[in-house]
């Protein structure tokens, strides 16, 4: 189960489009320049006062991000980017009718930029699927289903996104060819051996 | 026809076109040539106003300033559609195209074509480097990848456009695919599948998918991290070729130990790189050493066969790979090895000093048939291409009569002319399959002398001699000569070199003879042997032996006969052994009186 699951549960009924937030998260993706905590706690407190929700508090806020590194800030200001739109922030909103705002950017907003370590803005400007990825997370994150398909349809779709279980299934794949490559390598090595003697230079 | 061709010009021309080689084949027994291309466009095939429509369209996905020609019928070879980059003709199989229903995919069908044009791989020069790549870390007889590379590189390309066009081509050859036979190919649909958000089994078959995905467990993961990361790699295309290279490699063997059969509906080849491409390509440049490198340090390929694909056997490696290097075909790699040693000779070209010696003064007048018998050198292939076209003028070449403009009133000429005695024994690297510093130096010599206007010819020796007697003029027929190897003893050929003295009399060339220390075995085998040489010498103004691994004692005794003797010590650092050439025979004057 993850932090999110733990924290809040089951999804408050909050339907959203996919669409336009992982729109909204390529944008911002292909915007992103050098990270600038600042600014974000700043732009942060704009989306809560406009959702009318009190913000945090400086400290708070650089308590809770303070866990991040660059490529994690990076992904901070994305994730803080979605706020933008209407339909997420409402869905925020109606969340901190259950829990803390702070809490819900310590697992939504500093912790999922957090526990999506390998998305790095590399491999998100890289790919459609590990932006879908961020969006569907954070979606989640915030207890938001996603207009158009079943908890079950959400849940299985990220699992098949999910980079992590991604990488280690390529990684299986690679080693259980290891067979394979050593027919490869045994070929090289016979090719390697039919150039004969050249002559005594 | 032309108003001053003869009257039974086009008799005789036809006459010779169907003059039978050597050895008559029965009519039965000779092979029905490939049917000719058909031009679609204007022609009365169905698909002709589908095929105009969407030609200019395709180009202009590309580039609105192409200027490729129009496509042609029942020259595809089997695929649905192929360009040939030698040619950049567009060639369709327009009946398998009705047959397979796609009609409505003409445009992204073209497109794709184009797409070899313009991008990947470009060039036949581009598609040899990637083969040579290809071969180290993929050493199968006929099975390729770069095709499926170069495929995959265009479509992602043109899907904004043309996703479903291009699936449905895929997906109408379905029933074909024979996942067992070729499972990198299978492989290579899913990475479609997985980067254009398609369900798994829609272009590879439902059945298909399910059975390769028992075989191959995880390789959707793999699948879809390929597409991911293939498109964004830097810093060039090799990089990105290498990465595909490596990761599909592990699906190309099929079970068991024989070589997969290409199963791609798809396989427009792009057509044969030539000699120059092939002869380019075996040596790789910085962009595919860069690629090399990262490829090594991302651990796409292990470090050994990133050192071999980069150390400096890496030509020989290459030539061993050739196509016709292990097929029936013996000329094709020789040619190859020609055209290698002509861009070598580029670098450390020279220019031999040029010989004074008198012929009488001449002026160009009227054109005259060539009759087999002449010398070659005599056609006028400018005038004879413009008079009488392709066809004819290969069949019946014209030249040019020079007249003397004062009976008997002889002129300074200017020319160099090199003779070369090359030692091709057994204990020479044979020039087809290595890199001969020797080779390269005949070959450096033959064509500074060439481009200098001069002419050239050559011996070479091992326990006899061949000859190319005929004074030469042409860089790329003496090129073919030397690839000559007979790989035996060494016996230098002084009654050769006694009689050419003999016969270039008051003209003699500048002589050069490349060998090792054998040559002073041959030297003293036979008591006549010093005297010819000493002639030789003497009469030739400028007599130079390349001696490999030479004795100072008869390195000394070689040039108390006046012949200049450069001691070749390190054969790889040919520059080194270029410029002690250039010296040898620029030393003392710039010009050589005769």
């Amino acid at each position: 189960m993850s932090l999110t699951e733990r924290l809040f549960g089951r999804s408050t009924g909050t339907k959203l489009d996919l669409a336009p937030v992982q729109a909204k998260l390529a944008a911002a993706v292909r915007a992103s320049t050098t990270p600038d905590l600042e600014l974000t706690r700043a732009r942060l407190a704009d989306h809560c006062r406009d959702a009318s929700l009190l913000p945090l508090q400086t400290e708070e806020f650089d308590r809770a991000a303070s866990v991040l590194d660059a490529d994690g800030q990076r992904r901070l200001a994305l994730l803080v980017s979605l706020l933008e739109l209407e339909a997420v922030r409402t869905a925020v909103a109606q969340l901190a009718n259950t829990w803390p705002v702070h809490q819900i950017v310590s697992s939504a907003l500093t912790g999922l930029a957090q526990d999506t370590s390998l998305l790095t803005l590399e491999v998100l400007a890289q790919s459609e699927q590990r932006v879908e990825e961020l969006a569907r997370r954070f979606l989640a994150a915030i207890r938001a289903s996603i207009n158009g398909e079943t908890a079950e349809d959400s849940k299985k779709r990220l699992n098949k996104l999910d980079y992590g279980r991604l990488l280690a299934e390529a990684d299986k794949a690679k080693t259980a060819a290891a067979e394979r490559a050593e027919r490869l390598r045994q070929l090289q090595e016979q090719q390697e051996q039919r150039r004969g003697r050249r002559g005594k230079w | 026809m032309k108003p001053d061709t003869p009257e039974d010009l086009e008799e005789r021309a036809l006459r010779a076109l169907r003059e039978e080689g050597p050895i008559a084949l029965p009519r039965e027994l000779v092979p029905l040539p490939p049917p000719l291309p058909v031009p679609i466009i204007g022609g009365r095939h169905e698909l002709a106003p589908v095929v105009a429509a969407a030609w200019p369209k395709a180009q202009a996905f590309w580039s609105r300033f192409l200027l490729l020609g129009a496509p042609v019928d029942g020259a595809a070879s089997g695929s649905v559609a192929q360009i040939d980059l030698g040619t950049r003709q567009v060639s369709l199989d327009l009946t398998m195209i009705r047959e397979k229903g796609l009609a409505d995919c003409l445009e992204a069908i073209l497109a794709h074509e184009v797409g070899h044009h313009v991008r990947y791989p470009g060039t036949l020069a581009v598609h040899a480097r990637m083969k040579m790549l290809e071969k180290s870390l993929l050493p199968l007889k006929q099975y390729t990848l770069t095709n499926l590379f170069t495929d995959l590189m265009i479509n992602d390309a043109l899907r904004p456009r043309f996703e479903e066009e291009l699936c449905r081509v895929y997906q109408s050859f379905t029933s074909t695919y024979d996942w067992k036979a070729d499972p990198a190919f299978l492989f290579y649909l899913a990475v479609y599948e997985e980067r254009w958000g398609r369900a798994p089994g829609s272009l590879m078959g439902a059945k298909s998918e399910e059975q390769f995905a028992r075989a191959y467990p995880g390789y959707r993961a793999e699948a879809q991290v390929l597409g991911q990361n293939l498109f964004h790699l830097g810093p060039n295309v090799y990089t990105q070729f290498l990465y595909f290279v490596s990761v599909t490699a592990r699906y190309v063997l099929p079970k068991g130990q024989q070589e997969p059969v290409a199963a791609d509906p798809y396989s427009c080849g792009c057509g044969e790189p030539s000699a120059d491409d092939w002869a380019d390509a075996l040596t790789p440049d910085a962009r595919e050493r860069e690629a090399i490198l990262r490829a090594r340090d991302e651990g796409w390929i292990s470090k050994q066969n990133a050192d071999r694909m980069s150390d400096d056997q890496v030509t020989d490696r290459r030539v061993a790979t050739l196509p016709g290097s292990d097929d029936a075909d013996a000329t094709r790699v020789p040619e190859v090895m020609a055209a290698y040693y002509r861009q070598q000779a580029e670098q450390y070209l020279l220019r031999p000093p040029p010989q004074l010696r008198t012929g009488e003064a001449t002026t160009p007048t009227a054109l005259e048939e060539w009759e087999p018998g002449d010398a070659l050198r005599d056609i006028d292939w400018n005038a004879t291409l413009l008079q009488r076209g392709e066809l004819l003028g290969a069949a019946l070449p014209l030249k040019r009569q020079k007249v003397a403009e004062t009976e008997g009133w002889e002129v300074p000429l200017w020319q160099p002319r090199i003779e070369i005695y090359l030692d091709v024994s057994g204990s020479m690297p044979d020039p087809r399959v290595t890199r001969n510093a020797m080779t390269l130096a005949a070959q450096v010599l033959v064509t500074g002398a060439i481009r200098a206007g001069g002419w050239a010819r050559a011996t070479l020796y091992s326990s006899a001699p061949v000859q190319y007697r005929e004074w030469c003029r042409s860089e790329t027929e003496l090129s073919k000569f030397l690839m000559h190897y007979i790989g035996a003893g060494t016996e230098f050929p002084f009654d050769l070199l006694r009689d050419s003295v003999a016969e270039c009399r008051g003209d003699q060339p500048i002589r050069v003879v490349i060998t090792d220390h054998d040559f002073d075995v041959n030297y003293r085998t036979l008591p006549g042997n010093a005297s010819i040489f000493a002639d030789a010498v003497v009469q030739s103004p400028h007599f130079v032996l390349m001696l490999h691994a030479a004795d100072p004692g008869w390195t000394e005794a070689y040039k108390a006969t006046g012949a200049q003797v450069i001691a070749v010590k390190e054969l790889n650092d040919y520059p080194a052994m270029a410029a002690a050439l250039s010296n040898a025979l620029f030393a003392r004057e710039n010009r050589v009186a005769h």
